[in-house]
């Protein structure tokens, strides 16, 4: 395991989690707009990535890249991270339900991209996996498939 | 609007969340008024009452939102905006049809004339085998 590597991994998805938490729960009130805390999220996010790239540039003998997607288990990891998700969204799209968001998509979206970071965080945990590629691979795309999920089934469920 | 009337209408929302009801009461009357000056200017004649009633259901509903220490004008505001806008989103999705210049078709009134007398007809029998002179139809039923 390497540890600059393991670190960067908990550290950007742990922030990312708050970050979305809070834009999630600051959108019920009417008042608040989630866009900023969205704008936030997403810099936050490149800036996790070009983090990575230093990482990985910075670590010696890296091997061929399509090696490194070892993808029958990236697959696994989407999945893992998709079921850990749901009780983050779930969740989420309750408070708001509860709440008053006045932009449903922009509070949907901010829901969805706090469960996806939450799910990959608890699941950061568990992956053995701390390659900078593997993880800018596949956890952005377990992540926008629940954040796009979040964003098209959320702004139904939390109308009002 | 004045400043002094929006701090009694948060005073009387937190009052009506503790429980007061002469307060709350209060409070939507004077909000119901408001509220249809509000749409009045702002959406067909038609829509306004429903309007109104859309935003005190959903005013009610998510009273326990607002937090006396703010000022509730931003609160209700952004709430009767996004009713408005729910209600303006709705009308283009089920705006009526228009109906077209052609829509009429040529005359069958004869037909239906005929109709009419057949039946007749067979209700008077022989009184229906003459016809009115100059289709004055009005004396000749009488």
């Amino acid at each position: 395991m390497q540890l600059p590597t393991f670190w960067w991994k908990l550290g950007s998805l742990g922030v990312l989690t708050v970050v979305g938490v809070a834009t999630a729960l600051r959108s019920r009130d009417p008042a608040a707009s989630p866009r900023r805390g969205l704008r936030i999220f997403a810099l936050l996010l490149g800036v996790a990535i070009a983090l990575g790239w230093v990482i990985d540039a910075l670590a010696p003998g890296a091997g061929a890249l399509w090696a490194r997607l070892r993808w029958r288990h990236g697959v696994e990891c989407v999945f893992t991270m998709v079921v850990l998700s749901i009780p983050a969204i779930v969740a989420l799209g309750l408070l708001l339900r509860r709440g008053v968001p006045t932009d449903r998509k922009g509070s949907a979206l901010a829901a969805g991209a706090a469960g996806a970071a939450w799910g990959a965080f608890v699941f950061a945990f568990r992956c053995p996996d701390d390659d900078p590629f593997y993880v800018a691979v596949w956890y952005p795309v377990g992540c926008s498939m629940i954040a796009l999920a979040g964003r098209l089934v959320l702004p139904r469920i939390i109308r009002w | 609007m004045s400043t002094a009337g929006q701090d009694e209408w948060g005073k009387l929302m937190a009052a009506a969340q503790a429980g007061n009801g002469g307060a709350y009461r209060r409070l939507l009357g004077e909000l119901r008024d408001w509220l249809r000056y509000f749409y009045v200017r702002r959406l067909p004649s038609a829509h306004v009452d429903d309007a109104v009633q859309d935003a005190l259901i959903a005013i009610h509903e998510k009273r326990h939102t607002y937090d006396p220490g703010r000022p509730f004008k931003p609160w209700l505001a952004a709430v009767v905006r996004y009713k408005w806008i729910d209600r303006l989103r709705n009308m283009t999705r089920h705006a009526g049809d228009e109906l077209p210049d052609n829509l009429a078709v040529p005359d069958h009134g004869c037909a239906v004339t005929s109709a009419v007398v057949a039946r007749c007809g067979r209700i008077f029998g022989a009184r229906c085998s003459s016809r009115p002179s100059g289709g004055n139809w009005e004396a000749w039923v009488s």
